[in-house]
């Protein structure tokens, strides 16, 4: 898991959702998957290089869609021999068959894979594709090749000679068995279990022979085990990002800024196509410090910050974002606050979380630049002490090197010099008319506010009021009207 | 404990047909067979099988014995061979219950668990792996290079098993012989081209009577008899839907046949129970609850109430009813029918230790076949009964 999130923030951004979609198709690919951490902010080059083959690699996909599908199936035979090779590596250790047969399996799955990766843009330390040939024609004396295992005779001349003379005893008992007299059956039965003892120590001989060759070619099946991985792990990027048309960050130490234009959050997109409707990409521009969102309950503040998170830490990972452009610095750490976090295992309060976490962010903004998600910060307290503790926490985040973005529905917290954006909600819209075209029913009524919002983003003066349409909202969606008017009245007074 | 290898020469002797034994009269000839006999009438009964099973309710009643048998019946073919492990035999214990010891022929291909091959004494070619794991390791298929002995373990979930099958028979083999874990009936779930072989034991703390009982109630599930053509060829048409349902009323007229997404019983259930409905059809396991609360209530608005209905269900490894539901379907009118009825082509039984091979055939054998009509056998002792 990605480190500085909980399993619950990853699913909330939908970093989870875009993880299940990058579907490694070897147990090797798969760690790399479980293994993914932010790039170090300090070696952009790094992060540069690892975009550079998934672009690289993802072109050619556009192209070669019957290549991919044929490598495709040769991965999907991999199986783990991590296990195998640790035996390998041990002094003296004699192979089982079942050990030789996977180790079998896997050198000609690699020479399977070799001509159909050949003409793959490869990054150039990954270009060497390691030769196990050998494994396989120690595995496989003569021809042809085929994927079962078997000590064969060929190995030994020993074997081959108790072998013979114990298949000729097995032709002797099963002619002889209906008229044989029973002392010469047991006879024969002993005898041919003495041969199959024999047997057995002939072909342990060879197993020890033939691992002793393949410890020869230790090294290059832990180096084939490591291409695998790799090459696994890169093709399942390049295949995510065209399934969600995603395209490369931009990533430079002088991008002063977020910019994110046309981005999708693929979790939620894929939640509305279901009810039959499409996401509407967001566009924002973030600069440095403190960035706040103001606007309509329900307008998708919280699906900007989700999103936001997301394509910062998917940058950051290394993989392609869900957007028409995407520019950003390294980042050293990305941090997210959700609007409905409770520790109850640590016993705190809402409240109390949120603290703890302020205080692990401040804590990251110390030690280097990131980008951080406040979703409605304090608003589980007292509207007052909340409203100064957000402003409060605002004008600290404003110090430093970072991008802060926070949503809140308090009126003035919005300071000189930040960037405030609202959603345009139902700004613009006529209320009744929207009054009269909206379904008495509840349920009708939530879908239909949700068409007639308006969830662009709008970059706003830093001291304009945040819309008060709660109440109408609320209307909208049916709340009973003596207790509007009462709300209304208390408005008003 | 190694088997013996191969079948060691049998002298046998013959039991009259007709002979009468402490004032039993026996209808059904019992003969002791040579062994060359007994491989032609096991031959006969499973020669046109292409899948079978071995299936038992108790442990030890012989499935792999049986098994044995029927695998040397079919020498100078390539056999498949692989068993079903206890559901969810994680645990050591079970894992260890469930490994059986097989004599196979040169070139018979097998499947079993990777923690197994290296048991026994066969000159071995691992052919392929199967990507199913049992708590012995992966099921791999392997190729018997020389006759010899085999442990068998193969998949624990049933649902696996097509696929080992399909396995083995891409590898060649011509006939699967599946051995299957205590208890486990539903293994004998009707597919094409295969049949089950039952197995009986003689319990050593109950009585050929009971045990005889015990078997009679299990057979008698299993081979409940079909439901008429009409209601078979309205659920056919019901089962080619893209959703097909988990219940169905089925009517005289198909057009007024209702079908439902549950087996849920509510009032409008029973009110759709007319004089014109022919039964009603359950997809998947029948539970006593389900009994209960169907007659838990009345069809009121037929005359006859539930009396000539049929609760048709899709094979008799689906039914988990107990006697005395079984007794109130029964007195109610209920007629209990199958889709399929599951093909049992035999039943073997395993005499009491130290009876078999006497002069005379197993008492549990001697009950059996009054009482079942298939045809039974103790193939350690060579005794054999025709079916009826």
């Amino acid at each position: 898991m990605l480190t500085g999130f909980r399993r619950e923030q990853l699913d909330r951004i939908g970093f989870t959702h875009v993880m299940d979609r990058c579907e490694p198709l070897t147990p090797y690919g798969r760690d790399q998957k479980k293994g993914v951490v932010l790039y170090p902010a300090g070696d952009s080059a790094a992060l540069n290089r690892e975009l550079d083959a998934v672009g690289h690699l993802l072109d050619w996909c556009r192209t070669n869609s019957l290549r991919v599908e044929d490598i495709r199936l040769v991965l999907e035979r991999f199986k783990e021999i991590r296990g195998t090779l640790g035996r390998l590596s041990e002094d003296g250790r004699v192979l089982d068959e079942v050990d030789l047969f996977e180790l079998k399996n896997f050198a000609i799955n690699m020479e399977d894979m070799r001509p159909l990766v050949s003409t793959c843009p490869l990054p150039a330390s990954d270009i060497e594709i390691p030769d196990v040939s050998g494994v396989v024609l120690v595995l496989n004396p003569g021809l042809p090749v085929t994927r079962s295992f078997f000590v064969a005779d060929s190995y030994s001349e020993e074997l081959a000679s108790i072998r013979g003379r114990k298949q000729k005893i097995e032709r002797d008992i099963l002619h002889g068995a209906a008229g044989a007299v029973s002392d010469g059956m047991d006879s024969l039965m002993r005898l041919r279990r003495e041969l199959a003892a024999d047997e057995r120590t002939a072909e342990e001989n060879v197993r020890r022979t033939i691992t002793e060759r393949l410890c020869n070619s230790l090294a290059a099946l832990e180096a084939a085990v490591r291409f695998v991985g790799r090459f696994d792990f890169l093709l399942a990027k390049a295949l995510l990002a065209l399934a969600l048309n995603a395209t490369r960050p931009e990533i430079h130490e002088n991008n002063a800024g977020y910019v994110m234009e046309a981005a999708v959050n693929p979790m939620v997109a894929a939640e509305l196509e279901t009810r039959g409707r499409v996401f509407i990409p967001i566009s924002i521009e973030l600069s440095a410090g403190a960035n706040v969102i103001t606007g309509a309950n329900m307008g998708g503040k919280s699906v900007v910050l989700a999103t936001v998170t997301l394509l910062a830490a998917l940058a950051q990972c290394g993989f392609f974002v869900p957007a028409d452009r995407f520019a950003m610095p390294p980042l050293d750490y990305v941090f997210y606050l959700s609007d409905d976090l409770q520790s109850v295992q640590q016993g705190l309060s809402t409240f109390g979380a949120e603290v703890a976490e302020i205080e692990r962010l401040l804590g990251l903004m110390r030690h280097g630049r990131g980008l951080a998600a406040l979703d409605e910060f304090a608003r589980g307290t007292n509207p007052e002490e909340g409203e100064a503790l957000m402003r409060a926490l605002l004008e600290y985040v404003s110090r430093y090197n970072g991008f802060c973005l926070a949503s809140t529905h308090y009126g003035s917290v919005v300071g000189e010099g930040m960037t405030h954006f609202q959603v345009v909600g139902l700004k613009r819209a006529d209320f009744d008319e929207l009054r009269s075209r909206l379904d008495v029913q509840k349920e009708r009524s939530f879908d239909q506010l949700q068409e007639f919002m308006d969830y662009r983003l709008e970059r706003v003066d830093w001291n304009s009021p945040p819309p008060r349409d709660a109440v109408r909202v609320a209307e909208l969606l049916g709340l009973d009207r003596e207790l509007l008017e009462l709300a209304r009245a208390r408005l008003r007074g | 404990m190694r088997p013996k290898l191969f079948y060691e020469p049998v002298r046998c002797s013959r039991a009259g047909p007709d002979e009468t034994r402490e004032g039993k009269s026996l209808v059904r000839c019992i003969e002791k067979l040579a062994a060359d006999k007994l491989r032609q009438c096991l031959g006969a009964l499973s020669g046109r099988f292409s899948l079978l099973t071995f299936i038992g309710a108790a442990q030890g009643s012989g499935k792999t014995t049986a098994l044995q048998a029927f695998l040397d019946a079919h020498a100078g073919e390539v056999p498949g061979v692989t068993s079903i492990g206890i559901d969810g035999a994680a645990l050591n214990g079970a894992a260890e219950r469930s490994r059986a010891v097989l004599e196979i022929p040169r070139g018979a291909i097998v499947a079993t668990a990777s923690g197994c091959i290296a048991h026994g004494d066969i000159t071995r070619e691992i052919l392929d792996d199967t990507g199913i794991h049992t708590p012995l390791g992966e099921v791999l298929i392997v190729k018997a290079r020389s006759a010899g002995w085999i442990e068998l373990a193969g998949p624990s979930v049933i649902a696996d098993l097509a696929h080992v099958c399909r396995r083995l028979e891409i590898h060649g083999a011509r006939r699967i012989l599946v051995d299957g874990a205590q208890g486990r009936l539903s293994l004998a779930a009707p597919t094409a081209g295969g049949a089950s072989v039952f197995t009986v034991r003689q319990e050593p703390t109950r009585s050929v009577e009971a045990c005889v009982g015990d078997a009679c109630r299990v057979l008698e599930r299993l081979m409940l008899p079909c439901a008429p053509a009409g209601i078979l060829e309205q659920i056919c048409r019901k089962r080619s839907l893209p959703e097909t349902p988990k219940m169905l009323v089925i009517d005289a007229d198909p057009g007024k046949s209702i079908a439902y997404k549950s087996i849920d019983i509510h009032p409008g259930l029973l009110d759709a129970i007319g004089n014109d409905t022919m039964g009603i059809w359950l997809r998947g396991a029948v539970m006593n609850e389900f009994v209960d609360r169907l007659l838990g209530g009345s069809p009121a608005a037929r005359r006859s109430a539930w009396t000539g209905l049929a609760l048709i269900i899709e094979d008799g490894t689906r039914l988990f009813l107990d006697e005395r539901r079984r007794e109130r379907l029964r007195s109610a009118g209920i007629d209990l029918r199958v889709e399929q009825t599951v093909p049992v082509i035999a039943v073997a039984v395993n005499p009491e230790p130290g009876r078999s091979g006497t002069a005379l055939p197993p008492a549990l054998l001697e009950a059996m076949a009054a009482a079942i009509p298939l045809p039974l056998m103790d193939v350690i002792g060579g005794w054999y009964a025709d079916g009826v």
